[in-house]
């Protein structure tokens, strides 16, 4: 990370290099994650994998549907629905120029990040309302156990409540990831803001760690297998 | 005559299939072994076949032949690997103890875990088969020069590649849990 004074006045430019900032996002997510249930943090990493899959084709299968809902709420609100004569209204519907065009990138780039984000939260929100319970709380069995009597069986509830605890943390550090994916080469490698990475540094980062990112979410499935087969 | 990348997702797709019948956790112990031999190619193989070279270089006078030899090393590693992953779904030693996780989860980690063996198995062999310049074309079973699909799959994606220096510490993963277990 670098702080400098910028030769044209006093602004303060910071400079941060491309595993910095990724590791910012991977930090503030396995947090995120620590804190909730591991399986709302899987079902939010399915959200950001379709968000990935869909942002590296640009999200191009979705333009043509969104420009017809578009055209036909608008059509709609005009009251072409209602109208005895719909025609005149819905040939105005058409002249307007459509939601997303594909040949805009800076269109395309919001509309990836609008459908990017919608994802996310409705596979959050989903999580959330499909599994009302949070992460075990590790620290206050620990202290139970510490007061309390120390049967075996509490050994073995904290021990996979702390796997557990593990999982999700390392699953809220993958969505990190696919976040810090997402987010890094399309807004903050640009050469006019005023955090400043460079593009191809970061994107290099980013595909050079995503073999590992890979293997962890093997290795997580694994361990969830492996703790769900234990149980019975 | 079928492309190499497409006979790679057959064999992925029969593992994953088979996965499916057997379960998650006799596929897991298919697992440990695959990464153990992973390891030990990427550890020994290479010097394991110069040693065995040099002593019958020194010891009968005998080298291998120009036209022939990268067939022979090539076959090593798929014998060897073959070798392996028949005995890895033949036995039950390595299978992991208990019962399968339940349900549909259940289904989806087997079929998880046959996928990524079939990956392992096919992605090892086209590993080896690339690194000796697919010395099987003479054979007839590989027609070069392969397409842009194939040649991304074998410059980044085959398991030793991707694997190559984490796989130490999957054998230590894969062995702690089949130990705690």
């Amino acid at each position: 990370m670098l702080l400098s004074r910028s030769p044209q006045g006093g602004l303060q430019v910071v400079e941060l290099t491309a595993t910095t900032v990724i590791l910012i996002f991977v930090t503030f997510f396995a947090y995120l994650g620590s804190r909730r249930d591991v399986r709302k943090e899987l079902l939010f990493f399915a959200g950001l994998l379709l968000g990935t899959g869909l942002s590296l084709v640009d999200c191009k299968p979705l333009v043509p549907i969104a420009n017809r809902l578009v055209r036909l709420l608008t059509f709609a609100i005009k009251g072409g629905a209602m109208a005895d004569d719909p025609l005149p209204i819905w040939e105005a519907v058409k002249k307007r120029p459509p939601l997303v065009n594909p040949a805009d990138p800076e269109r395309l780039l919001w509309f990836n990040t609008a459908v990017f984000a919608a994802l996310a939260v409705a596979f959050y929100l989903l999580g959330n309302r499909l599994w009302r319970g949070d992460a075990p709380d590790i620290l206050a069995m620990a202290m139970g156990r510490l007061q309390g009597k120390k049967s075996k069986r509490s050994l073995n509830q904290m021990t996979s409540a702390l796997l557990t605890q593990l999982t999700s943390t390392v699953v809220g550090g993958l969505n990190g990831f696919l976040v810090a994916m997402f987010f890094i080469p399309r807004y903050l490698a640009a050469t006019q803001t005023l955090v400043v990475i460079p593009g191809t540094a970061a994107w290099d980062v980013l595909t050079r760690n995503l073999r590992y990112a890979i293997v962890v979410v093997f290795l997580v499935f694994i361990v969830r297998g492996w703790q769900q087969a234990k149980r019975r | 005559m079928v492309p190499i990348e497409i006979v790679f997702f057959i064999v992925i797709a029969i593992f994953g299939l088979v996965g499916l019948v057997r379960g998650f956790l006799r596929e897991l112990g298919v697992t440990l072994p695959l990464i153990v031999l992973l390891w030990a190619y990427s550890a020994l193989g290479e010097r394991l076949l110069r040693l065995v070279e040099g002593g019958m270089a020194k010891v009968a006078g005998y080298s291998l032949p120009a036209t022939s030899g990268d067939l022979i090393r090539c076959s090593f590693f798929l014998v060897t690997l073959i070798f392996v992953t028949f005995i890895a779904y033949q036995g039950e030693t390595l299978a992991f103890g208990g019962s399968n996780p339940p349900g549909l989860q259940g289904w989806l980690l087997a079929l998880l875990i046959g996928l990524v063996n079939g990956y392992l198995i096919a992605g090892t062999a086209w590993y080896y088969l690339a690194h000796y310049n697919y010395p099987v074309q003479n054979l007839g079973l590989v027609y070069l020069p392969l397409t842009p699909l194939a040649q991304t799959i074998a410059s980044y994606a085959l398991p030793p590649d991707v694997l190559g220096p984490l796989l130490p510490f999957l054998v230590f993963f894969l062995i702690i849990l089949r130990i705690i277990r």
